[in-house]
């Protein structure tokens, strides 16, 4: 190993090390392509079929989505930090909390506000923007594409706001379908093979 | 512009890492979090973070609370500019 090749070994030591201690990804890729696969069939059929099949309100499908990715991220986060012999409360896992936690209660609080009063047109607009505002929160200690994802929720959120669709549930399904999923799954699918490339 | 150069207190595979976690945040480092990231043992971590103590590269602070006691570690002003005079050193070598 020449001299170049040595301080390029330890150059990326010092990176990746650097890079480990900073950078916390809050949406690892199984897990976008979990939400984005679960949100499409929800978006376009299978939210509906729910619906009827266990008698819950439009919004409630949402809630059961959203659950299921908690769920999902939730051991997937645990079986890491086993693997790497690493506390569970990192400081990484900290700091997206305080991160996203505010925005995403401000959402559910604010969607259930506009559901008891049924302007179901602007849940949507309000679930997608706070939960955008929540990614771009973790801007500072996450990757870049994090941020941009935030970014394509609170624009969605936003044209959604401001052209509301007709209320038909149909409607409002399509819409979280095209943005939960699409979204999530060109993510996903992203980051999945910029990792693989790495790797 | 050669490894020669580089300071050796430094580049040392554990020093290196230690040096580069601490210089990675503008907070202070606990020393479980350390051991955590450099899977190092305790009596190996101690003595590499005593060196580079001892060198005037970074300071420790034993807070004694209602648990266990921990210890806390930052870079000093020498430790920052001698880790980045080591980061300097390492671009020269590869033409940057």
């Amino acid at each position: 190993m020449n001299e170049k090749e040595k301080a390029a070994e330890s150059l990326e030591v010092i990176r990746s090390l650097m890079e480990r201690a900073t950078v916390y990804r809050a949406i690892s890729g199984p897990t976008a392509l979990f939400a984005g696969v679960l949100a499409l069939l929800m978006g376009f059929g299978g939210g509906v079929k729910m619906e009827h099949l266990f008698n819950l309100r439009w919004h409630q499908i949402w809630y059961v989505v959203l659950g299921l990715v908690v769920i999902f991220n939730t051991v997937l986060i645990v079986r890491k930090s086993q693997r790497e012999k690493k506390p569970l409360f990192s400081p990484g896992l900290k700091a997206a909390c305080r991160a996203i936690v505010p925005p995403l209660v401000v959402g559910f609080v604010g969607g259930q506000v506009l559901v008891e009063a049924e302007l179901y047109p602007y849940v949507p607009a309000v679930w997608m923007s706070c939960y955008g505002l929540a990614l771009m929160g973790t801007g500072s200690f996450s990757p870049r594409s994090m941020w941009n994802l935030g970014a394509a929720f609170v624009m969605t959120g936003i044209f959604v706001a401001l052209f509301p669709r007709t209320g038909l549930s149909l409607m409002d399904n399509g819409i979280m379908g095209v943005a939960f999923g699409g979204f999530h799954l060109i993510y996903g699918a992203l980051i999945t093979l910029s990792e693989k490339d790495r790797s | 512009m050669d490894l020669s150069k580089l300071d050796k207190l430094i580049h040392e595979k554990a020093r290196l890492g230690i040096m580069s976690l601490l210089a990675s945040r503008a907070e202070r480092w606990a020393f479980q979090d350390l051991k955590g990231e450099l899977k190092m043992s305790d009596g190996n971590l101690i003595t590499h973070l005593r060196t580079l103590e001892n060198a005037g590269y970074l300071l420790s602070d034993k807070i004694d609370g209602v648990g266990r006691p921990q210890t806390f570690y930052e870079l000093t002003k020498a430790g920052r500019e001698a880790f980045g005079d080591y980061l300097a050193v390492l671009e020269k070598i590869l033409g940057r």
